[in-house]
């Protein structure tokens, strides 16, 4: 006879710098470096973009791979269903491509990015709780070919990211 | 991504909830209602709080939706050991007097001259119209009262329906009256196949005599004056217990502490989808104002006694409906793929629109989708094939039988 309501937007659990750090994050300053400098980034210095709707988007020439952040998957809960976007599908910045399900909650998935989409990461039929355990490597959710490299200027910095997600927490 | 999250159109929104949002993603409570300052607080809100408890507002209520483990291993939990539920948020209240049972009988559909001592069902209130205003628990007390439980979300228009309700069987020169006793006391749902066994550790009497509804008041963990009933809302074996509202912390602690068994926090989030692997409505989803027990399939809480007596707001309509059979019913329906959530369109096999979905979530103890909703009578059989219409993507479903895991009610040995 009892209800849920889950309240999203607030309660991030921000716990995220010691598993950041852990990953292929680079430095602060090396990230507005390649900013300024170059939009040509090899895979060895992919630069990670983050959306306020909780994506994370990194670069490899033109190829974006887009998941969804530690805070994400921390809000959601056990994930047990992933809606993979089509391969071969045109998409713009925004648009709705996808959603993350846990037993309670539903998470949309936004493009970060125009471009079309390449790869999806099959595996996340299998095991969709990869995300939880890896949301940054092996729970990536897609693969894009960019047509406009410049949209990731419009995105934040890992910096930005955890400032915002404290703003969103308060 | 955005975060939105599903949650039951209950949450502060009653009592008028009817029309269910096309896409189940919903409301930011946090945004919209109290700021945590403002929400009630059960006698167990800091207790929830130090054991980590994530506390949302649930209809003004701050409640733990889930605690560190997380809501599916939660729900195993208490399937295969036990939790507990803190639900001390929904009404508890007596109806005093000698004609204490005609009172609520003429709001109820149920019989409740019928109960035995210590006795108790699930039964409704129900409107003019055959509409069911809220389920809820009524015993029959040896102390001489009718112990009664009601909903959180239902607690204002319950309580007013309840009194003003009163005050006319009153004016009719009948003894009733109506206690609310939330403030005195907390209530704990302890559910699982090890709650029987945790409980007993903190109980003299033999608890293996009280049965499936039925109740009796003891001192628990040193508690005295505790009504212990044998009932929840999970389809486990389990008791909810009324203690004093001073004493809950210290009945939580003890249970959480027996060492024999492995107790633990469960909050709303695995409540919900244990009562949905159970088959059991949440009123403001799967039954409101505008279900009749017919349709909603709830017709064994009509006493035969009542029916032939037709002697309970709304009856006519009722009765109209049993002989000329609703013209939809509420129906199990399993899936794979997607999830489907309350507001999800359901078409037939050839593509017509014949129902919605009124409850919907990932079983965690079947590994696939589970249902509820309202169906065309026609299309209610179980084994029916159906779609649903999740995010403009038809997902093959089927009507199927409730509960979805069989009920361990303990019926005695």
């Amino acid at each position: 006879m009892a209800a849920v309501a889950m309240r999203c937007a607030r309660g991030l659990a921000f716990r995220a710098t010691k598993l950041l750090t852990s990953t292929q994050t680079p430095t602060y300053y090396g990230a507005q470096t390649f900013r300024r400098f170059s939009r040509t980034v090899t895979a060895l210095d992919s630069v990670k973009k983050f959306t306020k709707d909780h994506e994370w988007i990194t670069l490899d020439g033109t190829t974006g791979t887009i998941g969804i952040t530690y805070q994400a998957q921390d809000k959601l809960g056990e994930i047990v269903y992933v809606e993979l976007p089509e391969v071969g599908a045109e998409m713009s910045q925004g648009d709705e491509c996808g959603a993350v399900e846990s037993v309670k909650a539903v998470g949309d998935l936004f493009c970060p990015v125009s471009g079309e989409c390449i790869e999806v990461n099959t595996a996340l039929e299998e095991d969709a709780s990869l995300i939880n355990s890896s949301p940054y490597e092996d729970g990536w959710i897609l693969k894009m070919k960019l047509s406009k490299p410049e949209e990731l200027d419009d995105l934040m910095d890992e910096e930005a990211y955890q400032a915002f997600v404290k703003t969103e927490d308060s | 991504m955005t975060l939105t999250t599903v949650f039951f159109r209950a949450c502060a929104r009653l009592p008028q909830l009817r029309r269910i949002p096309e896409r189940a993603t919903t409301v930011f409570c946090a945004r919209s209602f109290s700021s945590e300052a403002e929400l009630k607080k059960t006698p167990l809100y800091d207790f929830h709080k130090e054991h980590g408890g994530r506390m949302v507002d649930f209809t003004g209520w701050s409640m733990p939706v889930q605690y560190k483990d997380g809501i599916g291993a939660s729900h195993l939990h208490t399937r295969a050991n036990a939790s507990i539920f803190d639900v001390s948020h929904m009404v508890q209240s007596r109806i005093h007097g000698w004609d204490g049972v005609k009172f609520i009988e003429s709001l109820t559909v149920g019989d409740i001259a019928g109960l035995r001592e210590n006795q108790g069902t699930l039964t409704l209130f129900t409107n003019d119209r055959g509409g069911i205003m809220d389920d809820l628990i009524v015993s029959k007390t040896s102390e001489g009262f009718l112990y009664v439980v009601t909903n959180a979300g239902c607690a204002e228009k319950d309580i007013a329906h309840m009194q003003s309700q009163c005050a006319e069987f009153q004016a009719q020169g009948r003894d009733a009256a109506v206690e609310v006793i939330q403030d005195q006391f907390g209530l704990l749902a302890l559910q699982g196949p090890s709650a029987a066994a945790a409980l007993q550790t903190g109980v003299d009497g033999d608890l293996s005599r009280i049965t499936f509804m039925c109740s009796a008041v003891l001192t628990v963990f040193g508690v005295p004056g505790c009504r212990v009933t044998r009932c929840g809302y999970t389809g486990e074996d389990g008791f909810e217990v009324s203690i004093p509202v001073d004493q809950v912390v210290q009945v939580a602690d003890s249970l959480l502490n027996v060492k024999s068994t492995d107790v633990k926090l469960a909050g709303l989030g695995p409540r919900d989808s244990l009562r949905l692997e159970a088959g059991l409505c949440l009123y403001g989803n799967d039954i409101d104002e505008d279900t009749t027990p017919v349709e909603a399939t709830l017709l064994w809480t009509v006493a035969k006694r009542r029916r032939a007596e037709s002697n309970f707001p709304g009856a006519g309509v009722i009765l109209q409906q049993i002989k000329d059979k609703p013209s939809r019913k509420r129906v199990g329906i399993t899936s794979k793929g997607p999830p489907a959530r309350a507001g999800t369109t359901i078409l037939s096999e050839d593509g017509t629109s014949i129902g919605v979905v009124t409850s919907g979530c990932p079983s965690p103890s079947l590994k696939k989708n589970v249902a509820m909703g309202y169906v065309q009578t026609a299309f209610a059989k179980a084994g029916t094939p159906l779609k649903l219409e999740v995010r403009g993507k038809q997902v093959a479903a089927q009507v199927s039988k409730m509960p979805f895991v069989p009920a361990n009610y303990y019926h005695g040995k």
